[in-house]
């Protein structure tokens, strides 16, 4: 399962959004459910998923699906 | 079947009132996060414990290793349903003498702090969609202390942290509430000469100080389903202090 849809299946159940929703234009607070509550779950979804710990200031800039999976990247996170 | 037991992690628990709390709710169950910034003091209070009793040494004012601690805790208990955030330091100094140190010491420990772990504790109660968070204020934070103006003001700006997590996150079921102790018999209050607590005890209706017992009795109802409709408030454990 490659990383993009891991992150595309973490996003979807934190922010509690159909299977097929596309969530990969999805920036901080365009939908009702990404607010800041909402933000702490998908941190903590993400985390889980990918076994990794943001940083503060990870967390403030991890506003939007690209920039988790740059995120992501920089890690050295890579598809299985 | 048994549910899966509960888990807190309570600041400042390797003494006073945070190890009266943590004595409680291993009572009652839970999974307990021992927590001070001596790891060895909290390996051997875990010790003390029993096996339910989990070591997580950091320092409250490293935000990151509070973040990485609260993370580590969860991982290893699978869930995180209650911070109980009682670090926290006492110190005076009169009008006049207020150095810069003993500002930025007391607002690092008792505000920076309950701030940083409380956001950390957020970010692992998120998922569960409940938990209770339980930050201490001081009645120097309410009503004022003479030769105190930075210890009650970091204890008063508590009650603010309080009340603005408690409506940022109740829409997702995390409640926070605050204690306010009154005077109570523990290592914090250890420097007040004899002659004051007999005036602090004269003061108090009850005629006595309090236990660190009697306020773990409040934060194990604060973490428990009975406060369940209980979130934004500060109660008082203080004998009556309050009306005199």
């Amino acid at each position: 399962m490659t990383v993009a849809n891991r992150l595309q299946s973490a996003f979807r159940v934190a922010l509690e959004l159909p299977e097929d929703a596309d969530v990969t234009e999805l920036k901080y607070r365009d939908i009702e459910q990404w607010d800041s509550i909402g933000h702490m779950t998908l941190v903590a979804e993400i985390e889980n998923e990918f076994d990794v710990m943001f940083s503060t200031e990870e967390v403030v800039n991890l506003s939007s699906y690209t920039a988790a999976l740059d995120m992501l990247r920089e890690r050295g996170v890579s598809d299985s | 079947m048994t549910p899966e037991p509960r888990a807190v992690l309570i600041t400042g628990s390797t003494r006073g009132i945070g190890r009266a709390s943590a004595e409680a709710l291993l009572e009652d169950g839970w999974i307990v996060g021992i927590n001070g910034r001596d790891a060895a003091a909290v390996d051997a209070v875990v010790a003390e414990l029993g096996e339910n009793a989990v070591p997580v040494p950091f320092d409250v004012t490293d935000a990151a290793a509070a973040l990485s601690a609260i993370a580590g805790f969860r991982k290893q208990a699978g869930r995180v349903d209650a911070l109980v955030h009682a670090a926290g330091i006492l110190k005076s100094s009169p009008v006049g003498l207020i150095g810069d140190e003993l500002v930025g010491e007391l607002l690092s420990v008792n505000v920076a702090a309950a701030i940083t772990t409380s956001q950390a504790a957020v970010r692992a109660m998120a998922r569960g969609g409940n938990g209770s968070i339980v930050l201490f204020g001081s009645v120097a934070g309410e009503d004022g202390s003479s030769g105190q103006a930075v210890y009650s003001a970091t204890k008063a700006a508590v009650g603010g942290i309080v009340r603005s997590l408690a409506k940022e996150v109740g829409p997702r079921g995390i409640r926070v509430n605050g204690v306010v102790p009154g005077i109570i018999d523990t290592d914090m209050n250890a420097d007040l000469p004899a002659e004051r607590k007999e005036e602090l005890a004269a003061a108090t209706p009850l005629r006595r100080l309090g236990t660190a017992e009697e306020v773990a009795s409040l934060v194990r109802f604060l973490v428990s389903d009975a406060s369940r409709f209980i979130t934004g408030t500060m109660i008082r454990v203080d004998g009556g202090l309050h009306l005199s």
